[in-house]
């Protein structure tokens, strides 16, 4: 009978100690939020300017007018989590180029639908700006083994199509551009 | 039936250590379970910079207080004493970009370690029961590979040396 009891008491012993203790040092790191920039020429608050002049133009020839200088575009997502994000680029030209010189143009304006633009690089779409305020220009998936940043950069060259023929005179308008993440 | 008893009794030192080394207890540390808030290393964009991609933590000074058994201080020994990182980290859809450095307070070596390494802490005697010194995590992923919070457990183990 006794080897019996100290098999009872050894297995005792051995269920204790395989109780896990605790190896401490455990540290839970939630992630940073994700981060999405969009930048249309100048970093920060400038707002980049085209020119187009028609100076050496017959107006409303119908030959194109490029723009003073190419702009460089880029939208990037910095992502935290392995599930892939949607972004969207849109861009709104809905409101027309006003005259500032009324003097020779008066009231008159000249549509968005007038201006386009060529990507060099492919990775942004080229295109005619529609008029409508939610202008899709690019959508595509921030995600799968990619990466944490997923970017889309190029330089756009503006172009004035000059088929309508405009009194003289100085017109400024504004496009914008908008990126989400979803 | 008394060599039975004898085998069932040294078990747990062979499930402890399976590469002779044994797991070390720091419950005593006044901080067991720390929460921190990732950054993210770099503030740009650039694919091509891992920094900008890396999710960094860092936890301040944190007390770690180790028990080591009696065996190794009675008498004192000369042991060695291991951080261990865990081959698979919860939170990480693939833990190849992680990595834990650490600065210490003296006492213990600093240093850095990926999943599944283990780097020397300690080396040297051990005469008290409670070994203790300041650790200062660094704490590295991608932040792609994020499928949720990380979470991270240290493991210590010591030899004798």
């Amino acid at each position: 009978m006794l080897p019996k009891l100290n098999l009872r008491r050894s297995v005792l012993v051995l269920a204790l100690a395989a109780v896990p203790a605790a190896y401490a040092a455990h540290i839970v790191i939630t992630g940073p939020g994700p981060q999405l920039h969009i930048a249309i020429g100048s970093l920060g608050t400038t707002v980049d300017t085209v020119v187009f002049d028609l100076a050496a133009t017959n107006p409303g020839s119908g030959t194109p007018i490029a723009g003073s200088a190419p702009v460089r575009v880029e939208v990037a997502y910095k992502k935290q989590r392995a599930l892939p994000v949607i972004i969207l680029v849109t861009t709104d030209g809905s409101a027309a180029m006003t005259c500032t010189t009324p003097a020779s143009c008066g009231a008159t304006t000249i549509p968005m639908t007038q201006i386009s633009w060529t990507a060099s690089l492919g990775q942004w779409p080229s295109g005619t700006f529609s008029g409508g305020a939610n202008q899709l220009l690019l959508l595509f998936l921030a995600g799968g083994t990619s990466g944490a940043i997923t970017r889309r950069e190029d330089v756009l060259s503006y172009s004035y199509a000059n088929s309508t023929a405009y009194p003289a005179g100085i017109f400024q308008g504004r496009v914008t551009y908008t990126a989400v993440s979803f | 039936m008394r060599r039975l008893a004898a085998f069932l009794c040294c078990l747990p030192w062979t499930i402890a250590g399976a590469n002779g080394a044994e797991r070390l207890s720091d419950s005593l540390s006044p901080v067991l379970r720390a929460q921190v808030n990732g950054a993210w290393e770099g503030a740009g964009f650039n694919p091509g910079d891992p920094r900008d991609g890396t999710v960094i933590a860092r936890t301040g000074p944190m007390q770690v207080r180790l028990a080591i058994p009696a065996r190794y201080t009675e008498p004192p020994q000369r042991v060695r004493i291991f951080l261990v990182v865990p081959l698979t980290i919860v939170g990480l859809q693939s833990a190849e970009s992680f990595e834990v450095s650490w600065a210490s307070g003296g006492l213990f070596l600093s240093g850095r370690a990926r999943p599944g390494q283990r780097a020397l802490l300690f080396e040297g005697t051990v005469e008290q029961p409670v070994l203790s010194d300041t650790i200062d995590f660094s704490i590295r992923a991608d932040g792609a590979q994020m499928i949720g919070a990380i979470e991270y457990e240290t493991i210590f183990e010591i030899e004798a040396n």
